[in-house]
């Protein structure tokens, strides 16, 4: 691997290569693909929660003016799937039709509509005419798992497309578990244990742009999707099961889109507007308002957590256990990944001789969990930080000298990384990376961790606190996802570099052209980047589980060194030198006598005069380990102690991502993941009504914040080399979501000496913990 | 509420023909930012009222007299002795709807979020409105029950009177909300004339947290004469003058909690107007 | 339906409309070609369609086309372009704060209107002028890095 020092485009913030477009607000999104002409979907959602649709009419409707096309479950594919954007056979249920004759959720689909315009199509939807019997909804888990519990899928067809188990008919969609060592009697001869259950709360990931997607059938009778999503090739796929045509009916193109943090690793709308294409011979466009983002889109899972924990007065931990329920809504996609994720990127962080997990996912008829960065670990961490803690007081140690005591190091493996995969066993692993020591030291600095003070010693209404948490993650899903790349050359020295990756805002067209550029001895300017289209780039599975750089960066490593040998092997042909003897830098091939040759003559000469052929080559990747990025946050709070109101006054976030591919983008996944953890742990939450449906389904009342309320945020990224990433890369996008909970409750102790079990921490949830502490 | 056409007319006089002609049918529009909470109703034409020349600010020795169609930023940018609604403006929303959304706009039908008639009530003031003739309402009457009830058919918001803040008078405006653009949990307006140390006359208001924004009359009177400085008997004094009060629960939270929040607020924001008087007065 | 027609001004040039009574500014833009006019939320609360109009940020998903009638409007395709990006966009660009960019548009018509009115604003002034714009992406962080890199250059405006 090269040295680091030697680095030229890599570890440089090169400029975003779609940036200029962006700011200059250029047609980039799906919305501006629109041509005039194209149908307008708008669908009728479930008022429901729990439902049969015992009959349905769309006669009335089909005939209203501009309607082109009404579907609903009498007139549609019955053809059962999971809707979740993951590898195949996914580790989740088939448990969803594209329509069916039941609803299971309020914003589950009815039926849908194509017009000319939208409001044509919201006057169809008022004369489709539809009869429910009403079913017991069930709006817990603990109701849900109850011996008499109404079962929520209880279509014949549903099944697991892998062998793990599934219970539909007890409302169980998953168990997974895992033991190593006696956590039970460890925990019983602990000098002191512990045990508490946490909750935390539904959230939706936000993205600026809703989710979008346009459908029409091009000149040879294809059906091309555009459209906002982070897995091109899985929702491709899941379209053709969906509609019964094969995948190579199908294009999925995606354009610039307008955020995802998960939401969109899902094959959401694309079934619905790629079928009425097919039946209209138009252009369909579907755009989800605000408030069907907010309902009928995917969430953050609500997991309760119980953890135990034992530790010994001298600081070692002796028993870790978690017991999980996940709470995966209507549908089961996943609901088995993520809760398996609470367990694998959270219990091997500290260093345990004898661990417990335990879970289960669990329907109910709420909204419907998906993929949210952090995936489970943002659930889980939430718990186990604030149990660090807790354990950390009870000794009478500094809760970051506990931390620093325990955690895992360079070497070490855990049994848990062995145990749990993602629906499959997982992959041992030994750290190879680590520099959450420095990551400790340098945010205690940065933050002022001397300046702590106990709880005990602070008066007066407003209290200061400080508090802080460390952090893991994964990069990537070994043995399991691939990523390719494929790159050309072309007469001037510039190169296509195609690859199925997807860059939702996050930069990976970028950060991918850094890493091919770097291992071509050229310049970024030179890469000509093009990501995510079915028909004309490689397969990826897509942007999740940390995998961009780490995976889809070492294919296109790989497919660089293979253009690379081939470069020299015409430059040696030129210079007629032995290949061996030719060095490349700065897009030029230098022999030892001292002559040279540019990358444009290289590529002319293949080309066009000798022995003509195209430089190109491709390369695909599977990893072998996911190593974990490590990170530790700290915030400093002001808590008025008489309304429960909590101002932030400085948080830190430090990140060990192996090598920043590009740092100034790295910072920003670290900034932008800190804001997001921040208003989910104050201030997001939905709110349902006696029905099950959310009533706060706007940026009116579900709160995220401007740059108004940004607390001064500094960001550190701590340097470390993984051997095995490309260029010493690992991740950065999850892990940084992950910090705001724990570490504002940490907080909340060190202010005034309470501690909460759930969030967000509303001023009332604060208040009432005052309360209680005062009795 | 549906929009099916739109009038621009030049003149209160040809606004009001307008709005008199279309009856049901008509609704005066200035910065319509509020429309989008209005419920599914009849289709309506709307009445812009931006080029009526009702908009600025001008001051007399006794009350500053403000535009019905004055935009809120230009209250929250404009500074003048005595004057104190920069801050409550400063609370208001984002600045997009600061820069569109008017005074009377934000008056003329009282939402139970509004911020504005919980600072008139404690500034005090007048409302003038056009009808066939003008009249004018104290703040007090004004704002006694939902102002529309005061409207017929044709009548016009044309101007609000505040009274500047006497130099031994201070001012504290308190709105408790979620993120900083976000609607209000509980809005807490205090007025606090302050003479040797002790208070010896207030105008208090609170809104959002209860159905409709009102003036809390009786702890206006049991202040009369206290040492504002004095919290635990100002909290005492806030929580007996709030006892009938019905609250709402709001974000989730309880209308317990919502109480407990609306008399910490009222409190601190007396608290800080006394404050503000003794700074003023300096 | 009833069509009526409005005329305004957009990035300097006389523009006719014709226009339903009932629709909002950001739809007859984007119809028009305007595409860095977003729709986030259609409900005044996410900024990603501000626009300026006489010389103020506002909101074009709730403006109805009607409001603009008579008035001056500029969009983000009039502030700068691919040669000649204006000094703010060119410095979002530079701090790495263009992420899906989503929210750029919006963020910079509420720093032109504010730097265009004071090219040395205060921290409370830039705060209350750039709230109303979220992003989801960034966290703010350098999007505030290149506000502040131009109005130290001078070249806000």
């Amino acid at each position: 691997m090269m040295k680091k020092e030697a680095f030229s485009v890599v570890n440089h913030s090169v400029l975003k290569i779609d940036g200029l477009q962006l700011a200059l607000g250029r047609k980039s999104y799906v919305a501006d693909l629109k041509p005039s002409d194209a149908l307008h979907v708008k669908m009728l959602w479930s008022p429901h929660a729990h439902a049969e649709i015992t009959s349905i009419d769309i006669s009335k409707a089909e005939t209203m003016p501009g309607v082109c096309c009404v579907l609903c479950h009498t007139n549609t594919p019955r053809n059962i799937h999971c809707t979740a954007g993951q590898g195949f056979p996914e580790p989740s249920p088939y448990d969803t039709f594209m329509f069916d004759k039941k609803v299971r959720y309020v914003g589950d689909r009815v039926a849908a509509v194509a017009a000319e315009t939208p409001e044509q199509a919201e006057e169809a939807l008022k004369v489709i005419e539809v009869t429910y019997k009403l079913l017991e909804p069930v709006f817990t888990v603990d109701r849900a798992l109850e011996p008499d519990a109404p079962i929520i899928h209880d279509e014949p067809e549903a099944c697991i497309p892998i062998p793990v188990p599934y219970e539909p008919e007890h409302n169980i969609v998953a168990k997974v578990g895992m033991e190593s060592g006696e956590f039970d009697q460890a925990l019983a001869e602990a000098d002191y244990s512990f045990d508490y259950t946490y909750e935390t709360p539904y959230a939706q990931h936000c993205p600026i742009e809703t989710y979008i997607s346009m459908a029409h059938i091009d000149a040879r009778g294809r059906v091309v999707i555009e459209t906002s999503t982070q897995v091109p090739f899985h929702a491709r796929r899941i379209v053709a099961r969906t509609l019964g045509i094969p995948v190579r009916q199908i294009r999925v193109i995606k354009p610039r889109i307008g955020g995802g943090f998960g939401s969109k690793q899902e094959m959401l709308l694309e079934d619905v507007v790629a079928l009425m294409a097919l039946r209209t011979g138009r252009h369909v466009f579907w755009q989800l308002t605000r408030a069907e983002n907010f309902r009928t889109g995917r969430t953050r899972h609500p997991i309760r957590l119980r953890i135990r924990t034992g530790v010994q007065k001298d600081g070692t931990i002796t028993a870790l256990g978690m017991d999980a329920i996940n709470n995966t809504g209507a549908y089961g996609g996943h609901g088995l990944t993520v809760v398996s994720c609470c367990g694998s990127k959270v219990l091997p962080l500290y260093r345990c001789d004898n661990i417990h997990f335990d879970a289960r996912v669990v329907y109910t008829n709420l909204p419907v969990g998906g993929a949210y960065r952090g995936f489970g670990a943002t659930q889980a961490f939430f718990a186990v930080e604030t149990q660090i803690d807790e354990m950390a007081e009870a000794i009478g140690m500094d809760p970051l000298v506990f931390r620093q005591k325990n955690h895992i190091r360079s070497g070490d493996g855990s049994p848990v990384f062995q145990a749990l995969g993602e629906g499959k066993e997982g992959t041992p692993m030994t750290i190879g990376s680590c520099a959450l020591d420095q990551c400790i030291i340098q945010g205690a600095a940065a933050i002022g961790w001397e300046r702590r003070t106990p709880h005990t010693e602070k008066t007066g209404r407003y209290r200061t606190g400080i508090g802080m948490c460390c952090l893991m993650q994964g990069s990537s899903v070994p043995e399991i996802d691939m990523g390719a790349a494929a790159i050309k050359m072309n007469d001037d020295g510039s190169f296509n570099l195609t690859i199925g990756a997807t860059d939702l805002g996050t930069g990976s067209d970028t950060v991918l052209g850094q890493i091919a550029a770097e291992a071509l001895h050229t310049t970024i300017e030179q890469m000509i980047v093009y990501s995510s289209d079915t028909d004309l780039t490689p397969f990826d599975v897509g942007a999740y589980a940390s995998s961009t750089t780490y995976l889809s960066g070492e294919a296109v490593r790989k497919a660089a060194v293979k253009v690379l040998n081939q470069i020299l092997g015409v430059a040696a042909e030129m210079l007629e030198v032995p290949v061996e003897s030719l060095e490349a830098r700065d897009s030029t091939a230098f022999s030892a006598d001292g002559r040279q040759v540019t990358y444009s003559e290289i590529c002319l000469y293949a080309l066009y005069q000798k022995n003509q052929f195209q430089i190109m080559d491709s390369a695909s990747h599977i990893t072998h380990k996911s190593p974990p990025p490590f990170a530790a946050h700290f915030v400093e709070l002001e808590l008025d102690t008489f309304t429960g109101r909590i101002k932030l006054i400085q948080y830190v976030a430090t990140v060990d991502c192996g090598t920043a591919i590009n740092p100034k983008l790295a910072e920003g996944q670290t900034e932008g993941g800190v804001m997001n953890g921040l208003s989910y742990a104050l201030t997001e939450q939905y709110l349902f009504d006696s029905g099950g449906k959310m009533t706060n389904a706007s940026f009116h009342n579900y709160h995220i914040w401007s740059m108004r309320d940004k607390p001064i945020l500094k960001t550190i990224l701590v340097p470390s080399y993984e051997e095995t990433g490309p260029f010493g890369a690992k991740s950065v996008s999850e892990i940084c979501i992950n910090g705001a909970a724990p570490a504002i409750n940490n907080a909340l102790f060190n202010a005034a000496g309470i501690r909460l079990r759930e969030f967000p921490f509303t001023p009332e949830r604060v208040w009432n913990a005052l309360q209680e502490k005062k009795k | 509420m549906k929009i099916v056409d739109f009038i621009m007319p030049e003149t209160v006089p040809d606004a009001r023909a307008a709005l008199l002609e279309l009856g049901e049918s008509g609704i005066p529009a200035a910065g319509c930012t509020a429309f989008q909470f209005y419920a599914d109703g009849p289709a309506r034409t709307a009445v812009l009222l931006n080029r009526l020349d009702l908009a600025g600010i001008c001051s007399t020795p006794e009350a500053f007299v403000i535009g019905a169609g004055t935009p809120l930023t230009t209250l929250h940018r404009f500074e003048a002795e005595g004057w104190a609604l920069n801050g409550v403006v400063a609370q208001i929303a984002s600045h997009q709807i600061r820069n569109i959304s008017t005074l009377g706009g934000n008056i003329a039908r009282v939402f139970p979020w509004a911020d504005l008639p919980v600072a008139l009530l404690a500034l005090d003031g007048k409302i003038l409105m056009q009808g066939k003739d003008p009249r004018t309402y104290t703040v007090d009457e004004y704002f006694k029950t939902q102002p529309t009830t005061l409207f017929t058919t044709g009548d016009l918001l044309t101007s609000i009177e505040v009274k500047p803040l006497a130099p031994n008078t201070g001012f504290a405006h308190i709105k408790q909300r979620m993120k900083s653009e976000s609607f209000s949990m509980s809005t807490a307006s205090a007025r606090v004339t302050m003479k040797d140390g002790l208070a010896t006359s207030c105008r208090l208001a609170l809104g959002a947290c209860i159905p409709f924004p009102t003036r809390i009359g009786t702890l206006e009177e049991a202040l009369a004469g206290s040492d504002p400085s004095d919290r635990p008997a100002l909290d005492q004094a806030v929580t007996a003058a709030l006892k009938p009060l019905s609250f709402l629960p709001k974000e989730g939270m309880t209308k317990d909690y919502i109480r407990h929040l609306a008399a910490t607020t009222l409190a601190d924001a007396v608290e800080q107007a006394a404050q503000d008087a003794q700074r003023r007065h300096s | 339906m009833n069509r009526k027609t409005i005329t305004c001004k957009i990035n300097g040039v006389q523009k006719e409309f014709s226009v339903d009574p009932d629709t909002r500014l950001q739809t007859v833009l984007r119809d028009h070609g305007y595409a860095s006019v977003k729709f986030g939320c259609g409900e005044g609360a996410c900024g990603a369609c501000t626009i300026i109009m006489n010389g103020e940020a506002v909101y074009s998903c709730i403006l109805y086309a009607f409001q603009a009638d008579g008035q001056e409007i500029w969009t983000t395709e009039g502030v700068g372009s691919l040669d000649k990006p204006h000094p703010f966009q060119q410095a979002l660009v530079e701090e790495g704060a263009v992420q899906c960019g989503f929210c750029i548009p919006g963020m910079i018509m509420s720093a032109k209107a504010l730097l265009d009115r004071e090219p040395e604003p205060s921290e409370e002034e830039i705060r209350l002028s750039m709230d109303g714009n979220i992003c989801r992406c960034t966290g703010y962080e350098k999007i505030w890095t290149a506000l502040h890199k131009v109005i130290a250059q001078g070249k806000g405006h």
